[in-house]
């Protein structure tokens, strides 16, 4: 669990699970979400700054990535947020949105 | 296993579907079925390969594979885990959904873990790679990428990952057949309980209904804990599914994208992992933190209260769930065209009734002498019970009938309802509800008809399946789907154009039809690894690029396709009535959906006693026809080679009526859509991939065996103003004799 804390255990009701199911769940999601992360900055930049991202990921400053997407793509935490609020939703079953929780 | 194999295959030998697909049902035995069906898993497992490949668990149970024959611990053969799958599976076929579900989730979290080992173990590989020729010139990456690559391709990673694959078939199989023991089971109790009623008094009192459903609760609390937890565990896979399946589509992408840059993903991602400190991995958690607070802002939140009166409602009688649809801008105007109904009726209701049926429900005398409960399903536009369509049944032989007109056709009669006061709880219960949420447009208790009006349906009322043929499998050509908005108007006309005639010249277009569009399957085939040479599993659930770069799931595209062809095709054939069933979410669930321009939900399996009530009131052909977008995301071979590929079942009762459609609905597709598109083909799939395509097909089959789709509009229109006018004068029945519905003579005007 790399990234998820306890208050989004309880967002994403995961504490109805059982201990090993929810880190099943977890560390799914976690490689699920990096995943989207990367796709969702290189879909933003152009070859070019793609490479130059990649490079400097895989370089030693540790801002130097963030920073330069910051740079390249507006908005870019709240365009993030909004994929991965996407990705939620898909995931955890709002597939008819408002009303996937009736009843449950 | 070869032992239990040659086991099976000596006894299942007799007329074998799976040697030869094109068996009818009445050459099989069907005592033999299950076994043929294990017996064609077990097969297409080659599980001669499997001896080279280990598996091993670790202390918390997870599952890993490895090379070699001794591990540390104690290793288990792929082969032995197979096996063990095998018996399972095929004991639990017997007869035991319940415990299904329990190998189901088994599988499913295996196939997960068994994934995620894959790709570590690339990534490991990848490393060793990186270790052994250090990338400091161009030559060194191609070495690296070289000894990669030869060590994915050499045998074990694409056997296993095979391996994978099939069990997800047998997932496949598993999960249809669950559906399919679970429905039957709840048949046969439904049956038995109604029976019991119709035998003991055919108009029964309002205490003998309340002891009805609360019979049905009790017996729903008795599973207790142990329901609880199976229904816990199935919601974990199913989450683990859909993240699976939406990491297959983003990977297939962002590989592509990085080997186009040079870059490989594992080595991206572990640029990333190594530091968890580092500043893109911080903006990941925030975003991680942000997105799912933002998601959970949009959860409406469950009063306690509310969810107690919810649960009273699904566990007491049933629960309607209705929505806005998802917007299909350039498809559908916004207001839905209403096609008013016509006076067309069936042939045979012609004749039986020269005066055709007035157009609109106006005036209509409703008995007081036989209060009813009819399936009525809600309009999310309009509100709550009072306003639901008046309801009325046929009534029993003897029973007096006293016409009263009614005010205003659309009130309600709620007048004769046994239980006036339990429905003023649960009207109240579903105002309650539909306040809690804003976003739903109207919650309400869908009524069960009472037991007098299933008399007239008797035995046949649950077990007719006999009028509808089987699902013909159409693929479009996905790359529409990447196209804008307008140019797939341009294909969901030329479709439905062609579905149409296809239909039109193997039934007649005057007749009373129902078509159900279903929109799709949920692949779980995982997408090939990008070393992979041959044919490419093409199938739903992968993903769509938009000419705009936007991707999507291509299960939004089934649906908007289905919706438009539902459409379409209502304007074409008003007399038809056309479904699409609203989900495609494999199967784990029934959905049921209704078509007038909406999007109707429901869920509650109890639903099917009012339902098949209804579907079997009207009568004329049913054919569902599975059509959906197949491909691989960014896979431009399968682009080239799809048009539309039509698969008819395997096998069934209706395969060779089935065959004919297949057959019209080739030349006729193909001449619609080549008008926008020259040299569009349309091709028939007939068992060339008997194993494969005979399992997917049958659990299809199964497990929409259970699916019934009716119009709103039929309901309201067709429907209804037979049911509802069956006691009235110029009203009809439904007779389950001659299998037609048919104007009562004592109520003619």
């Amino acid at each position: 669990m790399r990234y998820v804390n306890q208050d989004i255990i309880k967002q994403l009701n995961l504490d109805q699970f059982s201990e090993e199911e929810r880190k099943k769940i977890i560390d799914e999601l976690e490689d699920l979400l990096e995943k989207e992360a990367l796709d969702f900055i290189l879909s933003k930049l152009s070859d070019e700054d793609s490479k130059k991202f990649l490079e400097l990921l895989e370089g030693t400053v540790d801002k130097a990535a963030l920073d330069f997407v910051k740079q390249k793509v507006p908005n870019f935490e709240e365009e993030l947020k909004k994929r991965f609020t996407e990705v939620i939703k898909d995931v955890f079953g709002e597939r008819t949105p408002g009303l996937s929780d009736l009843g449950k | 296993m070869a032992e239990v194999t040659s086991g099976i295959m000596r006894e299942t030998r007799p007329p074998d579907r799976v040697s030869n697909p094109h068996l009818k049902d009445s050459e099989i035995d069907p005592a033999l079925a299950d076994q043929q069906t294990y017996s064609s898993l077990l097969r297409s497992l080659d599980l001669a390969r499997d001896d080279q490949f280990l598996f091993h668990k670790d202390k918390d149970g997870n599952i890993f594979v490895s090379r070699g024959r001794r591990e540390k611990g104690k290793p288990v053969l792929a082969k032995d885990v197979l096996q063990e799958r095998f018996n399972e599976a095929y004991e639990l076929s017997l007869g035991k959904p319940e415990l299904i579900d329990q190998n189901l989730v088994k599988i499913r979290g295996e196939v997960a873990l068994e994934r995620k080992a894959i790709e570590d173990a690339k990534r490991e590989l990848r490393k060793k790679a990186r270790e052994k020729y250090a990338p400091h010139s161009r030559r060194d990456k191609d070495q690296v990428e070289e000894w990669y690559q030869t060590a994915l391709t050499g045998g074990q990673f694409q056997a296993f990952e095979d391996q994978v694959r099939k069990k997800q078939l047998i997932i496949n199989v598993l999960a249809g057949k669950s559906q399919a023991l679970k429905g039957k089971q709840e048949r046969d109790k439904a049956v038995a309980e109604y029976k019991k009623y119709l035998k003991t008094d055919q108009n029964p009192s309002a205490s003998q209904l309340s002891n009805f459903i609360r019979d049905q609760r009790v017996r729903r609390e008795a599973l207790g804990p142990q329901a609880a937890d199976l229904e816990r565990q199935r919601k974990a896979g199913e989450i683990l599914g859909r993240i699976a399946e939406r990491r297959r589509t983003v990977s297939g992408e962002l590989e592509l994208r990085l080997r186009g840059l040079g870059f490989e993903l594992g080595r991206v991602l572990d640029a990333i992992r190594r530091r968890p400190g580092q500043a893109l991995a911080a903006a990941i958690v925030t975003a991680v933190t942000l997105g799912t607070l933002a998601y959970a802002a949009t959860r409406p939140i469950l009063p306690s209260e509310v969810a107690k009166l919810i649960h009273q409602l699904r566990t007491q009688g049933i629960v309607m769930r209705s929505a806005t649809p998802e917007p299909l801008p350039t498809l559908i105007p916004a207001k839905p065209t209403e096609v008013p109904p016509k006076p067309t009726e069936p042939a045979k209701i012609a004749e039986a009734k020269p005066t055709a049926i007035p157009p609109t429900v106006t005036r209509v005398p409703i008995s007081t002498a036989v209060p009813t409960r009819t399936a009525v399903p809600a309009s999310p536009t309009v509100a709550p019970t009072e306003q639901l369509s008046p309801t009325a049944t046929r009534p029993p032989a003897t029973a007096t009938r006293e016409p009263q007109p009614t005010a205003v056709p659309t009130k309600t009669e709620t007048t004769g309802v046994a239980l006036a006061e339990a429905d003023k709880k649960t009207k109240e219960a579903v105002m309650a509800a539909t306040e809690a949420y804003p976003g739903i447009e109207g919650v309400r208790k869908l009524k069960i008809p009472k037991p007098e009006a299933l008399v007239a349906q008797s035995e046949n009322l649950f077990f007719d399946d006999n009028h509808a043929v089987n699902i013909v499998e159409f693929d479009f050509n996905w790359t529409n789907g990447t196209k804008d908005a307008a140019t797939r108007a341009k294909y969901y006309d030329a479709y439905a154009q062609g579905v149409y005639e296809g239909l039109k010249a193997v039934y007649d277009v005057n007749s009373h039809m129902t078509v159900i569009l279903e929109p799709g399957h949920q692949s779980n085939a995982p997408i090939p690894p990008s070393s992979w040479k041959g044919p490419r599993i093409a199938d739903t659930g992968s993903g769509v690029t938009l000419a705009n770069g936007t991707s999507v799931s291509e299960r939004k595209y089934n649906m908007e396709t289905a919706k438009a062809l539902a459409k379409k095709l209502h304007e074409l054939a008003p007399n038809w009535t056309v479904a699409v069933t609203v989900d495609d979410s494999g199967f784990d669930v029934v959905p049921l959906g209704f078509y007038d321009g909406k999007m109707y939900y429901i869920d509650n399996p109890d639903v099917f006693v009012p339902l098949r009530f209804a579907e079997n009131q009207v009568p004329g052909k049913k054919v569902r026809l599975a059509l959906h977008y197949n491909g691989a995301a960014n896979d431009d071979e399968a682009v080239n080679r799809r048009g539309g590929d039509i698969i008819p079942p395997a096998t069934g009762n209706y395969r060779d009526e089935s065959m004919r459609l297949a057959k019209s609905l080739i030349t006729q597709l193909q001449a619609a859509v080549r008008k926008i598109e020259p040299g569009y083909e349309v091709r028939l799939y007939d068992g060339d991939e008997p194993d494969n395509q005979y399992l997917i097909t049958e659990s299809h089959t199964d497990q929409r065996a259970d699916v019934v789709a009716l119009k709103f509009d039929s309901l309201r229109n067709k429907l209804n103003r037979r049911i509802v006018l069956a006691n009235q004068p110029g009203g009809y029945f439904y007779d389950k004799k001659h299998n037609q519905p048919v104007q009562s003579a004592s109520s003619r005007p």
